[in-house]
């Protein structure tokens, strides 16, 4: 299985508009799934307009709700 | 309080940064009426049944975020609002239900469900007082028009078939103070609410919003000519996430043209030196106990739902009070603008001629986006150090308690008292009943209307467990660990003499 990166934006935008969720929706995902997950969190992905934004192995995704960001690494 | 980011709460954030933007580029009047079709049209997710009902609610949402009474301006545009702004009559009452957007959620109070299994021996039936439940096609029912809600049937199923269907709005409300009319239109009776904003946060279809006042913010530090302080509440810690320190967002709050900013823990600090004496003072006269009075809603609970020891509340002004009066006093011609987590302040700044106005931590992450300011990458830092660590305390349940307790031990005097705290509403009122019947050993008791105290207040962003610990870490950073140690507090107390007192 190979590790996706994980990176959620925590600008203030960001942060406005559910950040944390994400953070949270990843974080609250089973061992072995969250093993195979490296999550970061950055200051800005330059995409403040459409917040809130995470970027899965270099591709970003905005807006995104935790439902579909968990749906896209499991 | 984990503080989950709806549909509903991006939405109305959205409003807010936008009215902002508009706001900063003197553009409200050109841009406000296109507003609701900007954030509800056919290529949107739909809410509700369709865009012109979303437009509709849209509608009375901004009116709210722009200061007002919708009810009250039902009939005027948000074009002919924006270019009165300055002359309608602000809102005082502060918390509203937005009829249309109000679902008018059904009412029957006891449904039997699937879960029935026609056992044999009815409990439901023997138990209901008015023979409302019937048995048909082997299934128990409710005849709404003979059932006068008292319970008995869900009591008595032993399969728990029985729901009770209570509205959000009215099972929030600890005081009872909304009701549906006959149209099962939901309206808040404001003789009865105490402004804890619990209801705000309870309904599912953002039908129940408070007003704010970020375009008159905004107005204010555009003008040159206006001095504009911050004060921000001890829970600002963290809000912003917490990786954002405090510092920065005390450089952001000067870069978009604050003054002065101030920790409230300056005001909580003389509060806190102020209260611990007066306790002592009023036990010593002979006074049972005394309660805190520095959270609104707790005092209002007291007011209106147990008048009878109203007396016996502290008279001590709250932290934020204390601080605009200290500040007015020095400089009269300044504006304050208190930000915090709280509802239930924008109501007691109505009150109040020293405060100009409230804003939340939500709303002043509006405003900062809409100025294009990311805290997360934020390089500038002002250092911080108005107040001592027992002011920063006051932020979370238990707090203010456990300051009393700090300083009096101090003055050997800690053994005269017994310390209770209690918060969220519910718990409030139980122990209030408690303490009025004589059955809580305490003789102060602090009350906090929010859960967990103001770090889970409804304008907060983060867990509040998270920012009780970063409160904390920030407290024990303090110049001083006693409010005694901070000699300013003390002199601005007595300097302060009788706008100390309620």
């Amino acid at each position: 299985m190979k590790k996706h990166l994980v990176e959620v934006c925590i600008g203030t935008s960001c942060h406005l508009m559910g950040a944390q969720d994400l953070i949270r929706a990843v974080q609250g995902l089973p061992g072995e799934k969250l093993n195979s997950i490296q999550l970061k969190t950055v200051p800005c992905l330059k995409s403040c307009d459409k917040s809130p934004a995470v970027r899965i192995n270099g591709q970003i995704f905005a807006p995104i709700t935790p439902e579909e960001l968990i749906k896209k690494i499991t | 309080m984990l503080n989950i980011v709806t549909e509903l709460t991006k939405l109305k954030r959205r409003i807010y940064i936008s009215l902002a933007r508009f706001t900063l580029k003197d553009q409200l009047v050109e841009k406000v009426e296109s507003l609701p079709e900007l954030l509800a049209n056919a290529d949107t997710p739909r809410y509700r049944c369709c865009e012109y009902k979303e437009q509709a609610i849209l509608k009375e949402m901004i009116k709210l975020a722009m200061g007002f009474d919708p009810e009250q301006y039902k009939n005027m545009s948000l074009i002919e609002m924006a270019k009165q702004i300055d002359q309608l009559e602000s809102d005082k009452r502060i918390i509203h239900v937005l009829s249309v957007a109000c679902d008018r959620c059904p009412i029957d109070k006891y449904m039997i469900t699937d879960a029935c299994r026609n056992c044999v021996a009815h409990s439901c039936v023997s138990a209901c007082p008015r023979n409302a439940i019937v048995i048909i096609q082997n299934r128990a029912y409710i005849d709404q028009g003979k059932c006068i809600e008292c319970g008995r049937c869900k009591v008595a199923c032993p399969f728990g078939a029985i729901l009770e269907n209570i509205r959000p709005c009215e099972r929030a409300c600890a005081v009872d103070a909304i009701k549906a009319d006959y149209s099962r239109q939901a309206s808040i009776d404001y003789e009865k609410c105490i402004g804890c904003g619990n209801c705000v946060r309870s309904c599912p279809f953002g039908a129940i919003e408070d007003s704010t006042q970020i375009i008159q913010v905004i107005k204010m530090l555009k003008d040159p000519e206006t001095k504009v302080n911050a004060i921000i509440a001890p829970s600002f810690i963290g809000q912003f996430g917490a990786k954002v320190s405090p510092g920065k967002l005390k450089a952001a709050l000067v870069e978009i043209g604050f003054s002065e900013v101030y920790e409230v823990a300056l005001g909580a600090d003389m509060v806190a030196l102020n209260e611990a004496h007066e306790l002592v003072e009023r036990l010593e006269k002979g006074q049972p106990f005394m309660t805190s009075s520095c959270c609104p809603s707790f005092l209002s609970l007291i007011q209106k739902y147990f008048p009878e020891i109203a007396d016996k509340a502290s008279t001590t002004v709250s932290p934020m009070i204390a601080l605009a009066r200290l500040l007015k006093k020095t400089d009269p011609e300044s504006k304050m603008v208190f930000i915090g987590p709280c509802i239930t302040k924008k109501i007691e700044a109505q009150k109040e001629k020293d405060i100009d106005a409230v804003l939340t931590f939500e709303e002043l992450g509006c405003i900062l986006v809409s100025m294009g300011i990311n805290l997360a990458e934020y390089e500038l830092e002002e250092e911080i150090k108005d107040a001592s660590s027992h002011g920063r305390n006051f932020a979370y349940a238990g707090g203010v308690a456990n300051v009393i307790r700090e300083i009096l031990k101090e003055e050997g005097k800690e053994n005269l008292i017994k310390f209770a705290h209690v918060d969220g509403i519910v718990n409030c009122k139980e122990a209030l009943q408690k303490l009025v019947e004589g059955k809580l050993d305490c003789n102060f008791l602090e009350g906090m209307g929010c859960e967990g105290g103001c770090v889970g207040g409804p304008g907060s962003m983060m867990n509040s467990k998270i920012t009780t610990r970063l409160v904390q870490k920030f407290a024990d950073k303090a110049r001083w660990k006693l409010a005694l140690e901070n000699k300013a507090a003390e002199e601005k107390r007595k300097s302060l003499a009788h706008a100390m007192e309620r």
